[in-house]
This record gives C-alpha cells, sequence and structure tokens, in this order.
C-alpha cells in the first residue's frame, strides 16, 4: 500500500510533520488522514487543508512526501518502523531522532538529518546541510546508531558527539566533522573539513583526502584495513560507489584526540599539504 | 551387490547429531589463508579422544569472503554446543589469531550464537575496538602486524558426524590411493569433511576394551593380523581396510559425500569390498544404507 501526501500551497511557511509516523499514516484511511494534524508556522492546522492525499492499494508499502517538500520539518522524525520516501528537497530535522525503519530522500535535505537518530537506515541521494547525525541542541551524544548515508556533501558538525553507528558521506564534509565523538565510524569518501575530530574520544573518521589535522592527532602508521574492506564490500552493495582505490590501499593513521583519551583514530588515504 | 566387481555390503553407517560451526579464515594470500585453516583443524580427528573434529571445506575466493581477501572454510564439529564454544574459543585464539595477515569470520547462521569474539577481545588488554555493521559486530584485536578482525558470535548449528564407509583392499597400495581418491571425493562436496589425516583412517575402532578406564578400542574384526586369532570380517583375500569418516551439515550432505565416495573408490583398482560401521541401530538416529545411498544419489 501506498500513500502519497502532495504539499500544496506555495509559500514560505514551515510545515511541521513531526507527528506523522509513517507506519501509523499507512494504517489510516484517506480521510482519517486528511483529519490528522500538522504544525503550520507553529500552529495546529488539519492536514488535508495543506495536503493532497493520494491513497494507492498494492506495491511497496511507503507513505511518500513530494511536492514542496522543502518546506516540511521533522519529516520521520522518531518513526520506529515503515518506509518513508521524500521525492524532492527535504526540510530541516528529517530523520530526527527516528529509531528504525526506512527512510530516502530523493533530493538534497537541510540541517539537522538524523540528528539523534538511534537505528534504521536513512540516505539521502544528494547534499546534506549542517549537524548531520550530531546531537541535538543542549544534548551531548549525536547518533547513537542505525546508518545515515549522504550520497553528496555535508555541512559543518557532521556526527557531532556521535555515539554508535555508521554516517557515510560520499562527497566533503564541512568543518568540524566528528567533533566530539564518542564511538562510532564516519566514512567522507572526499575531502574531511577542517578541524576534524576536535576532542574525540573513541571512534573512526574515514576519509579520503584531508589537510594537516588538528595537533593533538598522532600518526600510528598504516591502518589494517581488512574491516574497512569489510565496510566498502556492503556499500558497494547498497549502491554507493565507493573510491576504487581504497580497495587496494591502506590508508595513513592517526590516534586522538590526545587533548582528550587518543582513543579515538583517523584514517586518510591522502594528507594534502 | 557388485558394482564393477567390488562388493557393496547390504548395511548401514550409524550418524549421529552433532554441533558444527562453520569458520571463515582469511588472509592475506591464499597460501597464508590455508596455514591458518590448517592450525585451526589441528588434533582435530576423532571425537573420541579430542572432542572435536574439524576439517577445511573449500577455498573461498576474494568475492567470497567478508573482507575481498582470499579464503578458507573450515568445518568444526563436537558433541555439545558447549564443547564446540570451548574448541571454537582456543582454536581461534590460539591457531587462528596468531596466524599471520589472518582474520577469522562467521560461516554459518544459526539460532543459537557462541560468543567467542567477545571472550577473545579481552586479548586486546583494553586497546581492542568494535565496528557494527549491518547488525553484526566485529571485533579488531591490535597484533604485531596490524588487527586481528574477528566475528562478535558464530554460529552453532546442527550437523551430523558419524558418517562412514570402509574400504577392505587386496592390495595396500592401491587401496590407499582408491581410498585418498574416495576422500578428495568427500571433500568435494560442500558442507562435509573427513577428519582423519588425509581423510584417511587407518585404525577403526569400537566402543569399550578389554581394559578397564579405555573408552574405544582396535576394531579387531578388519585387522589382518589379527583374523587368525579373532573373528574377522576379512575374506582370505583382504590384506587391508581403511575407513572415512564424514561429517557433515545434514544428512542430506553425508548421504550425498558417501555416495561420491563409494564411487570413486569403485573407480579405482584395489578396492573388492565396501561396507560401514555400525553399533546395530541403536546409538544414532540416522541410518545411511549403502545401497539406498547409491540409488539416492546416481553420479
Amino acid at each position: 500500500m501506498r500513500v502519497a501526501l502532495e504539499l500544496l500551497f506555495p509559500g514560505d511557511l514551515l510545515v511541521d510533520i513531526g507527528a506523522l509516523r509513517p507506519s501509523e499514516v499507512l494504517s489510516l484511511l484517506p480521510a482519517e488522514i486528511e483529519k490528522l494534524t500538522v504544525l503550520v508556522a507553529g500552529r495546529p492546522s488539519v492536514l488535508g487543508e495543506h495536503f493532497k492525499v493520494e491513497y494507492s492499494e498494492g506495491g511497496r508499502d511507503e507513505l511518500v512526501l513530494c511536492g514542496a517538500t522543502r518546506r516540511l520539518v521533522s519529516a520521520g522524525r522518531r518513526m520506529d518502523t515503515g518506509r518513508l520516501r521524500i521525492d524532492g528537497e527535504a526540510g530541516p530535522f528529517t530523520g530526527a531522532e527516528m529509531s528504525g525503519g526506512e527512510l530516502e530522500v530523493f533530493g538534497n535535505a537541510g540541517d539537522g538529518l538524523g540528528m539523534s537518530m538511534c537505528g534504521g537506515l536513512l540516505r539521502v541521494h544528494g547534499s546534506a546541510g549542517d549537524w548531520c547525525g550530531a546531537a541535538q541542541p543542549g544534548q551531548a551524544k549525536g547518533m547513537t546508531g542505525g546508518t545515515l548515508i549522504v550520497d553528496a556533501n555535508v555541512g559543518v558538525e557532521t556526527g557531532a558527539g556521535m555515539r554508535r553507528g555508521l554516517l557515510i558521506v560520499g562527497g566533503d564534509s564541512g568543518q568540524s566533522t566528528g567533533v566530539r565523538m564518542l564511538a562510532g565510524t564516519i566514512y567522507c569518501m572526499g575531502r574531511l573539513g577542517a578541524g576534524a575530530g576536535l576532542e574525540m574520544k573513541r571512534g573512526s573518521l574515514v576519509a579520503g583526502s584531508s589537510g594537516a589535522l588538528l595537533p593533538g592527532f598522532r600518526p600510528a602508521g598504516e591502518a589494517d584495513s581488512e574491516w574497512l574492506l569489510i565496510t566498502l564490500a556492503w556499500l558497494q552493495r547498497l549502491g554507493l560507489p565507493c573510491q576504487q582505490a581504497w580497495d587496494r590501499r591502506s590508508p595513513k593513521r592517526f590516534t586522538g584526540d590526545h587533548l582528550v583519551t587518543g582513543k579515538g583514530e583517523v584514517l586518510v588515504y591522502d594528507i594534502l599539504e | 551387490m557388485y558394482i564393477q566387481d567390488v562388493l557393496i555390503d547390504d548395511t548401514f553407517a550409524e550418524a549421529f547429531p552433532m554441533a558444527v560451526s562453520r569458520l571463515v579464515i582469511t588472509a592475506d594470500s591464499p597460501r597464508l589463508a590455508l596455514q591458518a585453516a590448517q592450525a585451526a583443524t589441528g588434533l582435530a580427528i576423532s571425537i573420541i579422544g579430542c572432542a572435536c573434529e574439524a576439517g577445511l571445506n573449500g577455498t573461498l575466493s576474494p568475492e567470497q569472503t567478508p573482507d575481498g581477501r582470499p579464503g578458507q572454510a573450515v568445518l568444526l564439529f563436537s558433541y555439545s554446543p558447549e564443547k564446540l564454544e570451548e574448541h571454537l574459543f582456543l582454536r581461534i585464539g590460539q591457531a587462528v589469531l596468531p596466524s599471520a595477515t589472518s582474520a577469522c569470520f562467521n560461516g554459518l547462521e544459526a539460532e543459537k550464537n557462541a560468543r567467542v569474539g567477545n571472550r577473545l577481545r579481552f586479548f586486546g588488554n583494553g586497546f581492542q575496538s568494535s565496528k557494527l555493521l549491518d547488525g553484526r559486530r566485529y571485533w579488531r584485536i591490535p597484533v604485531a602486524d596490524g588487527e586481528f578482525v574477528l566475528d562478535e558470535s558464530y554460529g552453532l548449528g546442527q550437523g551430523l558426524g558419524g558418517g562412514n564407509l570402509i574400504l577392505l583392499g587386496s592390495d595396500r597400495t592401491a587401496l590407499l590411493e582408491a581410498a585418498e581418491a574416495a576422500a578428495a571425493a568427500v571433500n568435494a562436496i560442500p558442507g562435509a569433511i573427513t577428519p582423519f589425516p588425509g581423510g584417511v583412517c587407518r585404525s577403526p575402532s569400537k566402543p569399550g576394551s578389554h581394559y578397564k578406564n579405555v573408552r574405544a578400542s582396535t576394531n579387531e574384526v578388519f585387522c589382518p593380523t589379527l583374523r587368525s586369532r579373532t573373528v574377522t570380517q576379512l575374506t582370505p583375500q583382504v590384506t587391508a581396510a581403511y575407513e572415512l569418516v564424514i561429517d557433515g551439515l545434514s544428512e542430506d550432505v553425508v548421504g550425498r559425500a558417501m555416495a561420491a565416495g563409494m564411487r570413486a573408490a569403485i573407480a579405482r583398482p584395489g578396492v573388492v569390498r565396501i561396507t560401514a560401521g555400525n553399533y546395530g541401530g541403536k546409538l544414532g538416529p540416522y541410518h545411511l544404507h549403502l545401497h539406498k545411498l547409491l540409488e539416492a544419489y546416481p553420479g
């Protein structure tokens, strides 16, 4: 069964749909879906006044968001099961706090993508904004589980405070990637932004290239790459293009941040002077 | 039943359930992977004295292994999941971990698991770390040539032990060649192993002994030097007998392997008769009848 919600009216008002769970929406009839509440510019409003609801039997069970999706805030927030698909650009806080299910965005995503997510698979076929997979404001822990994949670039403080999980960036990352990381793994296939891993306690940052790392990181030879190969094989099965050269090379390994525990690691294939 | 002048006895091998695990051992080269796998299967000949039977279960190409390196599959059997877990811990820790460039992965999905990696990680002395990927946790233990990567959990399935063939021949050299050919045919069946050296056992045993506290002893009915002193299975023309012990992942696998072993032996000179060992049907629930196997699994 497929339910499509098309945001109809043009404008700049943000529509918060954080209360909609894909599995719950799919269990309702179209008339019931239209009576659900969303927040338009912070005020409660009836969903049917803003969205066109299309309901079709058969096929894959999924909730589809389309139309002016860039204005949708918190799509898939706290989703725990089911599948949500966004045909277009996703607004801020998409997939925040999600704990299960599958969320796929066919476009770019805004800030706060997958913030504090703890499970499930979130994939963006485009770029994402700042604080991707990071901790929510006022909290120490970012992602605590799940897999977040961004095919292109991400903004600043990606994976900040990450505790567990896997965050994969197909392109470049902004400044301060993995800052205050507690554990988990971040892959950046392109270039790692400046200031990466500041105050990271544990965890792994893997990058195609990077400028000079922070002084808190010390060279530790070359990394044994078996677990990287396992991950790359899995990424290829997901259809994410991996740099072929990664298959045949061992990255340089740095441990840090020695300002804190020094138990984290940054693995870089090419250090750019 | 005669096939090409070889008598196939109307009898059966008596098999019983055993706990089984499958390891995928990888390394930088096929030689190193084989070396580590051979070490992992050392002294795992017979359940009677070793509490574990193990064997190589095929060479794996880089496409067939989790880390994309050359590998070897290994099957290990024991009489209980608890005992098998103990052997997995010892064999991965003492044989695979020290082998140059090696890594060790679970190769069997099963409901029950042994958390061997979760115990072995302590060798890392606090420097170990783990990675969770697609619901599967891997441990990374720092060692002197890099890191030893292993799965946290290894599947403990139920397999089958006690499949066997006893080949009797008129010429020892020719019989041994036939037995080795049969062992090669058995090992070519996916999921089947022959744990004895070279796949061939020259000491078929029986339970119990003339002596107290000895659990198993030589099976005199197959010993040519005793034919004048005991009841014997050997006709005058028979000068030697070799046994193939076969363990497998299922009854179908063991049956298929026994049939393949028989056909390979028949195709060689030197074999005059093929029989199988059993305990009168009282020990194991699986009865693998030689005639039925040859019908069920045509060459």
